[in-house]
Parts: C-alpha cells; structure tokens; sequence
C-alpha cells in the first residue's frame, strides 16, 4: 500500500514538474513570439511607410487616374476604342476598336498583347505584333472584356 | 479641375515622347489616321513633339527611303521593337 | 441670281450621221434664239448632221433661280419635268399629276417653270406630256436635255472661241477659287425612230435583215453596218474587214458621235446621262477611272457605270485627262454592251499634247478645230515639224488600216524619227509614248495565248464547241488535254507593280459559222484592260481613232505594259478586236491587284500561285483571306448534247437575245434537278441532286473572303445575290450601306469582303428567274472541320479534324433544319424575341380598279390576317415585317398551297415566259428568305440548298425561323425560296425593315400599334416620329382582266395599240408596286388623252399606293425590288431627293436609284421632310424612269402632301 502511494506521489511530482516546465516554456515561447510578432509588426510598419512614401512620390510626379487605373488592370484584357474615324494598314481600312491584355503600363501609354483588331470581315484578327495606344488617344475603354465576344462593329 | 487636366495631358504627352526618344535607333511600325496611314522604319530622332523616322516601308513605294518628319500627336497607334519582343512582319514587294 | 431661258419643244429632223441616217420624226427642245437658225440649218442640209440639233444643255449656278418660259410648237400636250432641282410641284412639275394643276400645255401655248437650283449637279428634264413607248411619244424621239449646275461663281466659255457660252454640249467652266474644267454633256439613249438615206429601216449589210435599232450618244451615232458597206464598196481599203476597224479614223476618218477634246492633264467631268426609254447601258471609258461617287473619297473606284433609263452620274477622271500616267491619243467611249456599241454608242476622248489653235490638220486633211487651253493651267507647247503632237507623228496611212506599234510585236519594226522624237527616253514594247511605270518598281512578266477549244458547261452536255479563252502559255498543255480544267483566266499581283504581258493568238482566225453566228474572219486578238494604268497609243488593245492598232495576227505575239497603281480591285480584260464576235464564246480574264507586300496560294495544295479563280492569299500585317473570282455571261451560244443549238436566234448573226448563260464557262439548269418527287424546293440540295457543276467556293468556318465579281460578256444585266452573307457597297468606307445584292453590267468589277461566321452552304446566284433558271448559281462551302484538300489560312488557328464523314448526294430530300437548335452568330442567350405566324396561301388579288387580276395569287400573310383575306375583306399587300436591332425574330411559317390553284396542269409555266422551258411542277412548298440579317444559313435562309438541311414547309407542316437584327439595315428584301421558277410571278414576296432600337410601329390614321403594313408611323423615344413608306417594286406579273383573259404586257399595255411588238423574255410580264398597278391603257380608253393619264381629277386616285404626308414631316421610303426580270429599273420621286448612301453623310443627293433588279434594297431620307427643302404640298409622283414600258404598265403612284390638315390623317406630333 505505502509503495503505491509512493508511486503515486512520484508521478504527481512529476506531472507537476513536467506542468511547470511546459509553462515556463510556454510563457518563453509566447513571450518569444510576442517579441517577435512585435518585431514583424514593427517591420511592417516600416514598410508601410515606405510604400506610402513611393506612393507620394508617385503621385507628385504623375497625379494620374488613367496610369492608376491601367496599373491595376494589368494583366487582364480590356477593350479600347482611339479617337479615330478609321484606320487604313495597306488598304484595308478598320474602325480603332482594339482588345487585348495590358502588358505594359507606362507614363504616356498602354501596350496591349496578345491584341485582337475588330476588322469588319476578321472580327478575331491577332495583329502580329503587340499594340502601344498612347493615353492621349484613347477615347473610351472598358475593362475585363472576353475579347471572344461577337458583336456588332457598325 | 482643367489646371489639373492640362498637367495630367502635358505628362502624358511628354511621357511619350520621353518614350520615343528611348526608341531610337529601334525600328517601330506607326499608323496615322493621316495619309499615307502607315510607316515602317527606324526612329532616328526627336524634336520637341516631332520624331524623325527612316521610313523604309509605307502605302506607296514612291514615298518610301526617305526621312518623314511625324508628329507623334498624329501617332494613334504603334509599336516599337525592342529585344527578346515580338518582330515587326518583314514586308517584301513580289515575295 | 435669276436666270432666263426660253425654250421650245420642236418637231425637226434629226440627222444622226454622214450616211443620212436619220429620225424624220424627231422632237427636240432648242433655245428660242436658236429655233429659227436650226430650223433653216436643217432645211439646207437633209442628211448631213446639224451641230444645233443636239440635246439642250443650259446652265446655272447653285443658288440661281432659273426661270423656264417653255413654248409648245408639237402637235400634242407637253411640258419639261426636272430631276434634281427643287420646284413648287403645284406650278413647275411638268405633269398633270393627281389633283395637280396641269403643268403641261396644248401646242401653241406657253408656260413658265420656275426653278431653284439648291444643288450642283445634273437636272435632267424631259417631256411627261406623252409618255408613250412608241414613236408616237415624245421622250422616246429625242425630247430631252439638262440644266448642269455649277458651283457658286462659275461662270462657262466656249471651248473652241474662248466666248460666253448660253448653251451647248461641252463648255469650260471657270471659278475664281477653283481650277477650271472642261464639262462634257453625254447624253445616251436608245430606241429612238430611224431611217435611212432612203427612208427606210436600215439594214445590216452582212445579215441582210433589219439592223439594230438606235443607239447612240447626243443624237448620233456611227453603227458598224454603214462602215462597212464603204469597206465592202472598195471606197477603202477592201482588206481591212474586221469588226474594230469600225472604230478607226484612219480608214473613215473620225465618227458622227462626240468627240471630246482637251488637253493633257486638263481638270474634266463628264456629266453623263441616260435619256434613252429601256435599256442599261454601260458606260465605258478608256484609260481612266474616277470616284463612283465623286463627293466620298472613300467611294469605289470605278471605270465603268450601268446606267438605267432616266438616271446620271457625274464622271470625274482622277488625275485629269491622261490619267495618272499622263497618257496621250484617243480613249474611246463607249456602251460596253457589245450589241450596242457595234450599233453605234460610242465616240472619243481626244487628249492633245500640242497646242492647237486652228491651223493644224489630221492626218486626212481635215482641219482641227482650235481648243482653247484652261486659262489657269500652262500652255502645252507649240507643234513643230519634228514634233507636230498628237496624230500626226504616227506613221499612217488614210484610208488604210491604222499601223501596228513600234517596239511592240515582237519581231516588229522599230520607231521611226517622228516616233523617236515623241517617244519617252527609255521606250520599251508597251510603253513608248508615256511611261506607266513610275520609278523603277517590281516587275512581272506573264505569257498568255488566245485559244480556242470545246467547253463543256454542265453534266447534262451543253457546250461551246468553239470556246475561246485566254491561258497561261505554261498551262497550254494541260488545258488542252483536259488535264485542267478550263477557267476564266484570273491572275493576281499586289499593287506597285508594274506587269508586262506577251500576248500571242493562237486562235483559228476563221470562226465558223453556225445556227448562232455568220462565219468571222477573226484574224486579230488583243488584251484590252480595264483600271490599271498604261501608254493608250501602244497598249489599248484596241483600234481607236487615230491610234495605232494595238493587236497580234494569227501565230503573232504581241508585248503590253501596265501599271498596277494601288489596290484597284479586279481588272476586267478582254479582246476589243472581236469582241462581238468571241466575247461571248469566252474571251474575258482578269488581273486582281491585291494589297501590296501579299503571297497567293492554291487554296488546295499551298503551292505558290499567281492565277486561279480560287486563292488563298497571305499577308504579313492585314489578316490572310480567301480570294473568290466569279464571271457572269450571257449570250453564251451552246449546243446540247445532240449537236443542237440552245435558244439559237431567228438568223445567224442577230443580236436578239440567242444562247443562254454561264457563270466561269459552267450552268446548272433547274430543269435538269428534279427529284423523283419533282418538287422544285429540292433544286439546290446536294443531297438530292450532288453538288453543281458551277463554282463552290470553299473556306473554313471564321475565314476571311473576297469575292470579284465581274461580267465577261455579252448585253445583258443580272442581279448577283448572296444568302447568309453581306459587304459593305464601298469596300473602303466604313460609314457605308450593308448590301447583299449587286446589279452588274458587262465590264463592271466589284469586291465584297466579309467574314463568314458559321459554317455551312450559302447559296449565291444571278437571282432573276430566267437567269437562275439557267443555271447561274452556286455555293459558298465553309467546313467546320479540316478538310483535305484546302489548307487553313496562315494565320488562324488550325481546325480540330474531321471526326464525321462529308456529306454525300443520297438522292433524298433531307430532314428538316431545326433552327431552334442554334442562336444566330451575334444573338445571345436572353436577346428578346419577336414573334411572327405567317401563312402561304392562294387567293385573288385585285391590282386596279379596272378589274386586273391575278386569280391565282400567292400571298404571305400572319395568321391573324388570312381570314378576311379569303374572305375578301382585306385585298392583299405584300407582307412587311418589321424588328428592332437587338430582336430576336421567330417567323413560324406554314404552307396552305394546293396544286389545283395552279394555272398550268401541265407542269410548264408558260408566262411570262423564259428560255428553254421544260416541266417544272409548281411546288406546294414555301419558304421565307430574307437578305441581310442576321441567321445562321444552316436553318434559316429560308433554301434548301447544297448539304444544308430542309428550310422549306409543305401543306400542313410548319417551320419557325430565327433571324437576329444586328444592325439598322432598314430595308430587306424577303421572297419565297421553295420555288423560284413558278412562284413569284405569284405574289410570294415582301419586305422586312430593320428599325432602330426602341422603335414602335403604329397605323398612320389612328396612330394605333401594329405588327405590319406597307405604310406606318414609327416612333422612337430619341428620334424624330417619321412616316415609313414600303414600296415593292416587282415585276414579270400574271394578270388577267375583267373578262378573265390573260394579258400578255408589254403589248396588251403599249399605247397607242399595236399589231406586233418585239419583246425579249425579261420584259414579259405587268408589274407595280405593292401588287398594284394602275396601266395607262386602261384609263387612254376612257379618255384617249395622254398627258391627261395622271390625272385623279378625271380618274381618280390610282390603284397603286398613295402615301400621304404634311409638309416638312420626316418621311423615309423602303424600296426594294423582290422579283423578278432581269429588266433592271430606275426608282424616280418628283421634287425630292435623299443620300445615295443612306449611312454616309458624304454621299453624293440623288433623286433616282438606278438599275433596280432582283434583291435590291435602298433606304431613302427625303431631304427636307415631305415636299422636299421648301415643304411644298402637292400630288408628287412616284414612278419607274423607264418609258418603255414601265410608265404606260402602271410602275407609278402619288406620294401626296397635304396643305391643311385632313380628318382622316393625324400630323406627326413633333
């Protein structure tokens, strides 16, 4: 009886110790973690403030919704008409509706391509080169356009 | 509102020409609402909003080898080839 | 300004040649001032013709006010009626139209006609006093002119003296801002009464019957036949026989008909007219191209213009006289209907490089009038002995044939010193005089020969045994064994290039006789080529004037040179030196100029081409397209498979319609596609019948294709129309009309591009009955999956392969289509739906008053109608439905057709009549085509045609059709396409109008909605509310009159009566509009009175529609055409005129639509609103420009405009 007892005073000691480490480990790695999330909180203020300090800085060079928007629109087709009545690549004449996905985004212009020309007799013609429409002369666009999409072009 | 707007179509216009004049010496493919429509050469250089392209190729071989004086607010699309991009189509009379 | 004319209508003497022909009942207007001069002239030389008897041509400025005092000094009612040109209709219509006051006057009296000329142009104006097609009428015998309009400030001189000029055929017209120009007045007509010197009809002198009648160019003309009797008499050269000599000044000095002179360079117009009664013409001019519409820049390019009685165009040649290459000599003018040109319409532009004041001579000594230079251009320089200019350095001799150019024939002379002196510093075979090939370009050499071998046209054995073509000398081999099939030569180079040709004849020069024609001895050929750029003296292919003659004998080969300036479309070519003779056996090609930097292909192999009638062409920026050349010809002179000639003609060498038809040397007759159930609705199913020997053209579902279209012989106009497929008319111009339809004339060239969007078989054909009848149809094929012998376009994407079998022929109708089954290729899923239930079925329709009647109509009419139709309720209309864009239109049809309704039992249709006919049954199937929307051919085009399923409904069955509006079309044309033989002398035709989005369509009296209706109101929340107008203008009629007796029109229509009248198969038949007609003849028997034939004070209003309006409301006219001749018409309106372009704010005003036929549609605006600028009230008339025969068989109505407010007619609100 007395040995089962010491057996079982043994095991609670030990439970209680094993207790004690785990939460004095515990409390080390919260309190480690803690430091650290800190420390990330810390860093991502950091860069934060960066981003919004680019963000200035852009902003103060060019105050421009168009280079915004089209920034955004990266990556993803959209469909843009240009100010002209027609155009004529060595006679065949088209009206200026061009869609395709934006590829590059500078300051003065968007690139598009792959890019599809909306000629009236080859609706889904590829061009075979990439497209650059300069801001100035786009007259209307609208973004996430499937550029399969049939519909009438006059 | 439109002081505002006037800077915003004065940075885009410049831009692009701050973008042609990094184009020289490239070839680029121009088309132009004006006749002859199209042109096919080598930017040669800027000035002011003018660019100067060798054009090899346009509408008629008569008006083609020659230097064309462009101005780029005529410009309604183009591209310029650079490396590692898409070529512009050689064009051959009688290929 | 106010200007003055007075002027005359006088009977006189017409001499219309040095040979004395003349019309010793001519009628003519003069200047009062000139009445008296012409008169004595005329008198003082009976057979030789009088400069003053000419067509009047006045002039005005725009903005003037022209005041016509018009005295009448014949001897029946007359008057002037003006196109163009803004008038009171109530005081200056020059008719006697509706409640009108009559604007004609007795003989003796006067009127005046007050005029303002709101715009340049040309205002033709003719009599309406008697609109007889006999010569008992007025028009018809040479009672026309034209008052041509100027710019502001111009002021006119006298060519010739530099004088002030009041009236006359050529002027040069000057302004201070603009260049001046040398305007040429070219007045064609047709028919007009002739005598010979003996004062007999003239005879042909190698027939020995009856020569062609009238044809000529301001009151004169140089027939062939008269030439050649001087030929035949020895009074020149006995050996220079051939059918072109005719045209050679060399040997018979220059001709009767106008010859218009300038200068090298000089700014010209030609204001061209038709004043003729009956035919469409072909105007045709050498050397030159100009603008089809002269204020639209991006409008086609054109070298030749059909022309149809009534109308005009204003000819304008880019670059000047001489074209872009500066040529010099003598361009000829001319008719191309070939007929018509060896009968005499033609005549020369003459283009001088050296001065000429008076003093020089022509070659045979007579003197060449001076011809004073533009005052604002440089002088040309003086004529010296080395360089004496043009013709006199050319080294003829008078009275013999013209000589054959230097440095051309190979083998052939050198040049002489004069020729040196004139000739530019690098001559060459081909190009001597002038240089066509500006800076050193690509060069392209083809060697081409004239043969003549059998061609087979159809499976049945109709051939040609004397074919005769032109081919690719590397290609001789195998044509003429059969190897490859013959075709109509088509080569294809891409602009800036400059081809050069060795031409070498190979043909027999004897074409022998036969039931068709007199033995030929057609011992010359030549390549005489349309469009492109070229030295005319050297490289005509003609023998003109004082040219040289620019053709190769038997076993000769001769070198052209020409520029291909800029993508000019096809180019026509053929042999001008026989044309007459072997035109129609088959010698006609073309060259295609494609875009430059382009690559030809064989559509089945890819190899590398440069000819074929089916391309594929490639190119590195603009996308790759299939290239499709189709040829129309007629007079094609077959036999069948016995040896016996087909329609042969009632002598051999008549030009009375012989022979039949072909398109690219093949023809499907319908006789021969019956199935074993005889239902004409199968004729174009390849399921039954396999596939036609005429072209497929074929490509992928989503390609790109052009298709040239051209006519390579003979006389005759058709109506080309595609199904499921359209173009834009002016291939260039985006703000241009959508067509489906294409009138064409020898000589004419048109390109439609378009896309084809889902694949399928669409039927395209010559649709006038006799043409289709005949076999002049075909296919368009586009595969939804690879095939093996047509290669993808290089710059698509590859097709998935065939995972089902092609179709074969199963001697079977097919099953039904299903176009529930699929959308339209731009309908989505969601697009609203506008339903239709229209019924076929046979009922009287009553056309007039006087009780003529088709017993045996066939009308389409909606379900909810049909009852009071049979019943006799409502008499019948041709049915107009109408959606908006954006309309998803399901049109359920079915058939109530029952054969005993019919009135042959026998199976053959016998009028109106056409060639070769053969049983035919009427079928009991109907079916609903239109042009121009939007559908997928596969279920609703409305045929059944190629592999296609069935598209038509039989008693009892019924089909519901999906047609998508995409875009504003306005007018289609819609007609039945079970039965194209029997049916549409019937009625089974209407219209379906494409409106705007959000439109709403309502009854004009009580402004109530309704589903349809030839005449609406349609009002739109965003437009003005505009009165729409439905005018069908059909033809080729079965009438019976009141006592049940069929009437054969045109002769049972012609007034005063006549015995006999000669009529080709396509001007059988009564016609209207609306199916209605109110015939002249009806009303001449009550009161023989013809100017008085209009009146609705003696008669009443006439059957034919009256369309009310007030003045100033906006009014728009939808005009088509359904069926069903191949008698093309022109639309004319009094007092108003609209955009020739209804799209295009460019395009020039015009108050005719000109050559009408099968298929055709037309939207017009009238500027102004109703009575046009000025909103005069009055009765205007609508009618054809045709005088022989339209007006006198009632093609003609009243479009009114009330003054005050009448009860039963609400105003527009707006």
């Amino acid at each position: 009886m007395n040995e089962d007892n010491k057996i079982q005073d043994d095991q609670q000691q030990q439970i209680e110790k094993l207790k004690k480490e785990f939460e004095n480990k515990f409390d080390d790695i919260k309190e480690a973690t803690e430091d650290d999330l800190e420390e990330i909180e810390e860093k991502l203020e950091e860069i934060e403030e960066e981003l919004d300090d680019i963000q200035d800085d852009l902003e103060d060079e060019s105050p421009d919704e168009l280079f915004r928007q089209f920034n955004y629109l990266l990556g993803r087709q959209v469909l843009v008409i240009t100010e002209t009545q027609q155009l004529n690549l060595f006679g065949q004449t088209f009206r200026p509706i061009f869609c395709g996905r934006v590829a590059e985004v500078e300051l003065g212009h968007i690139t598009l391509t792959p890019v599809t020309v909306k000629l009236l007799n080859a609706p889904f013609y590829e061009f075979p080169t990439p497209i650059s429409i300069p801001f100035e002369k786009i007259a209307h666009f609208t973004p996430d356009f499937d550029c399969d999409t049939r519909f009438p072009l006059i | 509102m439109a002081h505002r707007s006037n800077n915003v179509n004065a940075a885009h216009d410049n831009a692009l020409i701050d973008h042609f004049f990094l184009g020289i010496g490239h070839k680029v493919l121009v088309l132009s609402p004006s006749y002859p429509f199209v042109f096919i050469g080598e930017i040669l250089g800027v000035a002011d909003d003018i660019v100067e392209i060798f054009v090899e190729t346009t509408h008629f071989p008569q008006l083609e080898n020659r230097s064309w004086f462009i101005h780029i607010d005529n410009i309604e699309v183009f591209y310029i080839e650079r490396e590692g991009a898409p070529k512009i189509p050689k064009l051959n009379d009688m290929c | 300004m106010l200007r003055k004319y007075h002027i005359v209508a006088i009977p006189i003497r017409i001499v219309v040649n040095t040979f004395g022909d003349h019309n010793p009942n001519g009628r003519i207007y003069v200047l009062k001032e000139n009445e008296q001069k012409a008169k004595d002239l005329v008198k003082k030389n009976p057979f030789t013709p009088v400069d003053l008897i000419e067509p009047l041509t006045i002039r005005a400025n725009e903005g003037d006010t022209v005041e016509i005092l018009f005295e009448n000094q014949l001897n029946f009612a007359a008057g002037m009626h003006f196109q163009e040109i803004d008038y009171n209709v109530l005081t200056s219509d020059g008719a006697d139209a509706g409640f009108n006051p009559d604007t004609t006057v007795n003989p003796g009296e006067k009127i005046v006609y007050t005029l303002y000329a709101t715009r340049e142009g040309t205002c033709f104006f003719t009599d309406l006093g008697n609109v007889s097609s006999t010569e008992e009428g007025s028009s018809v015998q040479g009672l026309f002119g034209a008052l041509l309009v100027q710019k502001r400030g111009s002021s006119w001189t006298d060519p010739i003296t530099g004088r002030p000029l009041n009236s006359g055929l050529y002027a040069d017209i000057h302004h201070p801002f603009l260049p001046s120009f040398r305007e040429y007045a070219w007045f064609f007509n047709d028919e007009m009464e002739i005598k010979d010197l003996t004062g007999n009809n003239p005879l042909n002198p190698m027939t020995n019957q009856e020569a062609e009648s009238f044809h000529g160019v301001n009151l004169r003309y140089e027939p062939a036949t008269n030439r050649k009797r001087l030929i035949d008499e020895g009074v020149v050269c006995p050996d220079c026989d051939g059918e072109e000599v005719h045209h050679d000044s060399w040997v018979f000095g220059d001709p009767a008909t106008p010859i218009l002179r300038g200068y090298k360079g000089d700014p010209a117009i030609i204001r061209l007219i038709h004043a003729g009664v009956k035919e469409t013409h072909v105007f045709h001019y050498h050397v030159h191209t100009w603008l089809s519409d002269p204020s639209n820049t991006q409008s086609e390019i054109v070298d030749a213009q059909s022309i149809s009685p009534q109308s005009h165009y204003d000819v304008q040649p880019l670059y000047g006289l001489g074209s872009l290459q500066g040529a010099i000599g003598d361009a000829i003018i001319h008719c191309h209907l070939y007929p018509h040109f060896a009968a005499g319409m033609w005549g020369i532009n003459r283009v001088f490089d050296t001065l000429q004041d008076g003093s020089q001579c022509y070659p045979n000594g007579e003197p060449i009038a001076a011809l004073q230079p533009l005052p604002d251009r440089p002088e040309p320089p003086r004529p010296t002995l080395e360089r004496p200019g043009f013709p006199n350095f050319i080294p003829g001799k008078v009275g013999l044939k013209a000589p054959r150019p230097p440095l051309g024939i190979v083998g052939g002379r050198d040049m002489t010193e004069m020729e040196r002196n004139a000739a530019i510093p690098n001559a060459r075979p081909g190009a001597v005089f002038v240089d066509p090939c500006m800076e050193d370009p690509a060069v392209v050499e083809f060697n081409v020969s004239a043969i003549e071998m059998p061609l087979v046209y159809n499976k049945q054995g109709w051939h040609d045994p004397k074919g005769r073509l032109y081919v690719f000398d590397e290609e001789l081999d195998d044509v003429l064994s059969g190897k490859k099939e013959p075709e109509p030569l088509v080569f294809h180079v891409p602009a800036a290039t400059c081809i050069r040709l060795n031409l070498t004849n190979r043909l027999p020069h004897v074409l022998d006789g036969d039931a068709f024609q007199l033995v030929t001895r057609a011992y010359e050929v030549g390549f005489h080529i349309h469009f492109v750029k070229f030295d005319v003296l050297v490289t005509d292919g003609a023998n003109v004037g004082w040219n040289y003659d620019t053709s190769a004998l038997p076993g000769e080969t001769i070198q052209y040179e020409w520029y291909a300036d800029t993508e000019l479309k096809a180019f026509f070519l053929h042999d001008h030196l026989f044309a007459n003779a072997h035109q129609q056996h088959g010698v006609f090609g073309a060259g295609v100029i494609q875009p430059r930097f382009s690559q030809f292909f064989d559509s089945r192999t890819g190899e590398e081409v440069d000819h074929g009638t089916q391309v594929t062409v490639s190119h590195p920026l603009i996308p790759d397209y299939r290239d499709l050349t189709l040829y129309v010809h007629d007079f094609a002179l077959l036999f069948n498979k016995d040896g016996c000639p087909i329609q042969p003609p009632e002598y051999p060498g008549s030009d009375d319609d012989p022979g039949v038809f072909g398109v690219n040397y093949k023809c499907e007759p319908l006789q021969f596609r019956l199935g074993k159930d005889c239902d004409p609705a199968y004729s174009f199913s390849s399921y039954v019948h396999g596939d036609p020997v005429t072209p497929i053209l074929r490509a992928y579902e989503g390609d790109s294709i052009r298709i040239r279209l051209l006519q390579g012989a003979h006389e005759e106009s058709h109506s080309f129309n595609v199904h499921g497929l359209k173009w834009s008319q002016e291939r260039k111009d985006l703000n241009s009309d959508t067509k489906a339809q294409q009138h064409i004339g020898i000589s004419e060239s048109f390109t439609f591009e378009m896309e084809v969007p889902y694949s399928g078989d669409y039927l395209w054909a010559f649709e006038t009955e006799e043409d289709v009848w005949l076999g002049t149809w075909g296919l368009i094929r586009a595969y939804d999956e690879l095939v093996d012998d047509l290669i993808v376009l290089p710059d698509r994407a590859c097709l998935p392969p065939r995972s089902k079998p092609l179709p074969t022929k199963t001697g079977k109708p097919p099953i039904r289509a299903n176009p529930q089954a699929s959308l339209p290729p731009y309908a989505f899923p969601g697009t609203p739906v506008r339903k239709y239930d229209v019924v076929a079925f046979q009922t009287p329709i009553i056309y007039n008053s006087y009780g003529d009647h088709d017993p045996f109509g066939i009308v389409f009419a909606l379900a909810e109608d049909v009852e009071d139709i049979l019943s006799g309720k409502k008499n019948p209309e041709p049915l107009v439905l109408r959606g908006n864009v954006g309309d998803l239109v399901e049109v359920s049809l079915t058939s109530m057709l029952k054969k005993e309704l019919f009135p042959y039992p026998d199976g053959i249709h016998p009028y109106p009549p056409v060639k070769e006919q053969a049983f035919y049954p009427p079928s009991l199937r109907i079916s609903l085509h239109t042009n121009l929307l939007d559908y997928d051919v596969k279920t609703s085009s409305g045929e059944t045609a190629g592999y296609n399923l069935d598209q038509t409904v039989g008693p009892g069955e019924v089909i519901t059709y999906r047609w998508y509006v995409d875009q504003q079309y306005g007018t289609c044309a819609m007609w039945d396409m079970a039965d194209l033989r029997n049916h549409r002398s019937f009625g089974t035709f209407g219209a379906f109008i494409a409106e705007s989005r959000f439109t709403s369509y309502h009854d004009p009296y009580s402004l109530q909605p309704v589903k349809t209706g030839t005449n609406v109101v349609l009002k739109h929340p965003t437009l003005p509310d505009t009165r729409e107008f439905v005018m069908i203008m059909h033809d080729g009629v079965r009438l019976e009159d009141k006592n049940g007796q069929l009437i054969i029109d045109p002769k049972d229509g012609v007034i005063p009566e006549v015995e006999e009248l000669e009529v080709d198969t396509y001007d059988y038949g009564s016609r209207g509009f609306n199916y209605r007609t109110e015939r002249l003849i009806n009303r001449y028997r009550e009161l023989p009175e013809m100017s008085k034939l209009f009146s609705s004070e003696l008669f009443g209003d006439p059957a034919t529609p009256i369309f009310e309006a007030y003045p100033g409301e906006p009014v728009t006219i939808r005009l088509t055409n359904p069926a069903e001749r191949r008698r093309a018409h022109t639309f004319h309106l009094h007092g108003h005129a609209w955009k020739f372009d209804s799209k295009d704010l460019d395009s020039m005003v015009q108050s005719f639509v000109g050559h009408l036929v099968a298929g055709q549609t037309e939207n017009l605006r009238l500027l102004g609103g109703a009575g046009s600028t000025y909103h005069f009230p009055g009765d205007y008339l609508y009618r054809s420009g045709n005088v022989r025969w339209d007006i006198e068989l009632g093609m003609w109505g009243i479009f009114r405009v009330h003054d005050k407010l009448k009860p039963h007619l609400p105003r527009l609100e707006d």
